[in-house]
């Protein structure tokens, strides 16, 4: 017998259904929070979620209310900072339309998100866009703060200098070796249709042979490097020094560059355990545990002192999820393991506290204040536990230390006056190692280099163990053309006005030509060669005013300003750079981070095309002086 | 005074008139042509060739030598038929010619015409005296005594050297591979040599070198002597006008240069393209944004 439902009995699952879509948003709370802040204990998620929805233009005083409330929370499980909080509420304003008007509930938050980097670098952005002086100053030592005790913003900011210059060498790699090939490129045609004069005009010949080998690096799909380095070498011959200053920058940038990728490369292990939900990163974001232990000893600071980090990593962690038992042993461990132990005594004393172990919690604290480091916070502790215990007289006595001792710790903005609930602070994780160890050369970038990312990009088809002898290559080839063009005769055209010669020695003293020397102008010969001569400067000159526009810094360097090109050149390529490392943040991330980085390649990019114009404009400008000073212009020819 | 050549030969007529200080016009006539000769106190300062010797003629000459382009030439002549001036004149105030060159084509175009006048065996001659101011543009005035020993020299030498030339119109050109000495020619064929890269036609070269005919023919034939030069008839044909030439080249440069640039400003914004393809490419994003994920 088949079992029939009836159409009613429908009907009541379909009410239900719309019952609960309507129930569920009226408590968005309870289920919204294991989202929006995952791991952390269930009345700090609450909250925190409290704080979101407190946000807003001109609710200042709520959302205050709602920051005091859960900084309580956070002190209560000696958290430090929850980095997801103005995350949210971005995320929350982007949605809601009131991106721009944020700015109020960002500074608020920075008491419950004081290890936030992104926060701390949106809001100096900010400052520097609404010109507050003191607000910026204080933002930017909020942010160093932050950078010194969050592993991962320490991380990324030194993987996002490390990219930043990289594609800045790389940008200027670019300009240099394609300014220096078309300064070489009229030479070099003169020099290629030599062997080719018993054909009718050799120079369309030289022409069609040197773009095509121009245009070979890109057609067989090189990477940028290797095709940047192929157009400098090609164009050495017919360069000056200060140009071959230009050339050899751009190669020792590259190599740089390749570096650069070894010590991206060398950084995943760290990575995959400082990024948000790695213990690393624990102090900014709730860490749910995991294999530390499998996790330590990789990357740079390895052995002892990084299974250390991760065993305090992991009490932080226990210590924060309400695990008081473990924490404590956990502390207890580390402790008896020796070393610098205050930072674990001041912890221990606030879960021994927090068990009731009063006596031995404030024991660790005194003895934690014995030691140095941590002194600021165990002594606020220990003052904490004297007043709750109604040891007036010691409290008392180090109160002024005490007070005094937390208002220096940056970037937590711990005012003892508001703090009367008997508020325990914690030692976050010391990452000063990491810092420390990040940028000591070690053999490992040589080694990582040749898996690298960009060496795939830049330096592809040459294999990783070529790539740095492809690079020496390249300017073992400058320095030997140098010498031989003192022996072999080439071509050279007058920078002034673009008529050719056979020279030998040094470019300086032959680039530009006797009759420009002597400013007689077009007036050398009369009737047919003054015709051929007004051609050539006309030609020449048109081509150099290409060059300038569509390279800024070529005129200059016709005009033979070659280090201060060379300046321009890397101010441009600075600005390229972050163009490129902002734009695609800007593109990809959200929240904050892609807020900030697309107004700064915004930024970026207008200073590049300021700085475009500005080349063009002066490149053309050079080049006209120096015509003028040698008679050859004024004319319209 | 007047006169007939069969009566009172050239070379006594300008004597005459130079060793008295005479000034006025002299102009003698034959062979269906008439050349001035214009004297200040003895000395020649200006000459007016017949207008139908066209490569005797200023202009011409400067514009064989290369100072001066068929158009340039055929400006000049329309604005010195509106003012009436003379055309060394005109060329030393636009600026298209030096003083300096000027003065020495004229004593050239003087030289030329005056050897010209020495072959006429038939004639006849007509002084006119009247003051002649020489022309502040014109150079120095010339002795007529030093140009009649070098016109009796040409006299004498001419058909020799002429001789050993093919008849007719040739050219000439350098020979090539030959290893040369510069200092051991004469100042005037290191000058003709100098020229010789100018053209092949013989009269452009004298042109050129601001060379009499007689006294180019003369450096030529000690070059030939040398075996630094070549000599070749020339078909009928294979005359192309030198302005033309220069023309059509210079308009074929422009565009092939216009061609080439466009084909390089082409090759250049591709290559920054495939550049910024690469830095900008959805695989150097993943490489850029690595950073992100830290915070």
């Amino acid at each position: 017998m088949t079992l029939r439902v009836s159409n009613r009995s429908r009907r009541s699952w379909g009410c239900f259904a719309l019952f609960l879509l309507v129930l569920i948003p009226l408590d968005p709370c309870r289920i919204a929070a294991a989202e929006l802040f995952p791991g952390y204990p269930v009345p700090v998620r609450q909250q925190a979620i409290r704080v979101v929805e407190a946000a807003g233009p001109g609710k200042g005083e709520a959302l205050e209310r709602e920051v005091r409330a859960l900084r309580r929370e956070m002190f209560d499980r000696a958290i430090l900072s929850m980095n997801a909080v103005p995350d949210r509420i971005f995320d929350r304003a982007a949605r809601e339309g009131w991106k721009r008007g944020s700015y109020e509930s960002m500074r608020a938050i920075t008491r419950v998100a004081p290890l936030s980097v992104p926060l701390w670098s949106w809001l100096a952005w900010q400052d520097v866009a609404r010109v507050q002086l003191d607000e910026f100053l204080f933002d930017v030592k909020g942010l160093w703060g932050a950078l010194r005790q969050y592993a991962p913003g320490l991380l990324g900011c030194a993987v996002w200098l490390v990219l930043f210059v990289s594609a800045s060498a790389c940008w200027f790699a670019i300009w240099a070796s394609l300014n220096l090939l078309l300064r070489a490129l009229p030479a070099m045609v003169l020099d290629v249709a030599r062997p080719l004069k018993g054909l009718p005009r050799p120079e369309i010949f030289a022409s069609g042979i040197l773009l095509a080998v121009f245009a070979a690096p890109v057609a067989y799909g090189v990477g940028i490097g290797v095709a940047a380095v192929f157009w400098i070498v090609l164009s050495t011959a017919y360069l000056r020094r200060g140009e071959l200053l230009i050339g050899g920058t751009a190669i020792l940038l590259l190599a740089g560059v390749f570096l650069c990728g070894g010590f991206l490369e060398s950084t995943h292990p760290v990575a995959a355990v400082a990024r948000q939900g790695g213990w690393l990163g624990g102090e900014g974001y709730y860490y749910r545990g995991g294999a530390i232990t499998g996790d330590a000893g990789q990357g740079f600071p390895t052995g002892a002192d990084w299974e250390r980090m991760a065993r305090f990593a992991r009490a932080r962690s226990e210590m924060e999820g309400g695990n008081l038992q473990t924490a404590e042993s956990l502390w207890t461990e580390l402790i008896a393991e020796g070393g610098d132990p205050a930072d674990a005594l001041n912890n221990r004393g606030i879960v021994r506290i927090r068990i009731g172990k009063m006596a031995e919690g404030l024991a660790d604290f005194e003895a934690a204040a014995s030691l140095g480091p941590a002194a600021g916070r165990a002594q606020w502790n220990a003052y904490q536990v004297y007043l709750q215990e109604f040891q007036l007289a010691q409290a008392t006595r180090i109160q002024p230390v005490a007070w005094a001792g937390i208002r220096g710790l940056l970037p937590f903005d711990y005012r003892a006056e508001e703090m009367t609930h008997g508020e325990l602070v914690a030692t976050p994780l010391r990452v000063g190692d990491v810092w420390r160890s990040l940028f000591a050369v070690r053999e490992a970038w040589f080694q990582e280099a040749r898996r690298s990312a960009f060496h795939a990009l830049f330096f592809r088809p040459v294999p990783g163990d070529w790539s740095m002898m492809l690079l020496a290559a390249g300017l073992v080839w400058m320095l030997l053309w140098k010498l031989l063009s003192r022996k072999i005769w080439v071509s050279s055209v007058c920078r002034s006005c673009g008529a050719g010669t056979l020279v030998v020695r040094s470019r300086e003293a032959v680039d530009i030509c006797n009759a420009c020397r002597s400013q007689v102008g077009r007036g050398i010969r009369g009737g047919e060669e003054r015709e051929l001569r007004g051609l050539g400067i006309s030609l020449h000159r048109r081509y150099v005013r290409v060059c300038s526009v569509l390279f800024p810094g070529a005129g200059t360097l016709w005009a033979g300003k070659d280090i201060r090109t060379m300046l321009y050149g890397l101010l441009l390529s600075l600005s390229a750079g972050l163009f490129t490392v902002s734009w695609s943040a800007g593109r990809q991330a959200g929240g904050l981070i892609g807020d900030m980085q697309t107004d700064i390649w915004r930024a970026a990019l207008g200073t590049v095309a300021l700085l475009w114009l500005f080349g063009a404009a002066w490149g053309w400008r050079s080049f006209e002086n120096l015509q003028l000073r040698h008679n050859v212009s004024g004319e319209r020819l | 005074m007047q006169g007939k050549i069969a009566d009172f030969s050239i070379p006594d007529i300008f004597q005459l008139v130079s060793s008295q200080g005479k000034s006025g016009s002299l102009a003698i006539s034959g062979s269906d042509r008439v050349t001035i000769f214009l004297f200040s106190e003895g000395r020649i300062v200006d000459v007016q060739p017949d207008r139908r010797e066209s490569n005797s003629l200023l202009g011409t000459m400067l514009r064989d030598a290369g100072f001066l382009t068929d158009s340039d030439l055929r400006r000049i002549l329309t604005s010195q038929g509106a003012g009436g001036k003379k055309i060394g004149e005109i060329l030393v105030e636009k600026g298209k010619v030096s003083k300096e060159v000027v003065a020495r084509y004229l004593a050239l175009q003087v030289k030329e015409c005056l050897f010209d006048v020495l072959t006429f065996r038939e004639g006849e001659y007509r002084f006119e005296g009247f003051a002649v101011r020489p022309a502040a543009w014109g150079g120095e005035p010339i002795r007529p005594d030093v140009l009649l020993m070098e016109g009796m020299q040409f006299l004498d030498e001419y058909p020799r050297y002429r001789g050993i030339f093919p008849a007719g119109t040739f050219l000439v050109k350098r020979k090539k591979g030959e290893r040369v000495d510069p200092y051991i020619f004469s100042e005037v064929e290191r000058i003709l040599w100098k020229a010789l890269d100018f053209s092949e036609d013989p009269e452009r070269v004298y042109r050129k070198a601001c060379l009499t005919g007689f006294e180019g023919i003369k450096g030529l034939a000690a070059l030939l002597q040398r075996g630094l030069i070549e000599v070749s008839t020339k078909e009928v044909g294979d005359h192309v006008d030198p302005g033309k030439r220069m023309r059509d080249d210079i308009v074929a440069r422009r565009r092939f240069d216009t061609i080439r640039m466009v084909v390089w400003s082409v090759a250049v914004a591709a290559a920054v393209v495939w550049i910024c393809r690469g830095l900008l490419s959805p695989e150097a994003f993943r490489v850029f944004t690595s950073w992100v994920g830290f915070f």
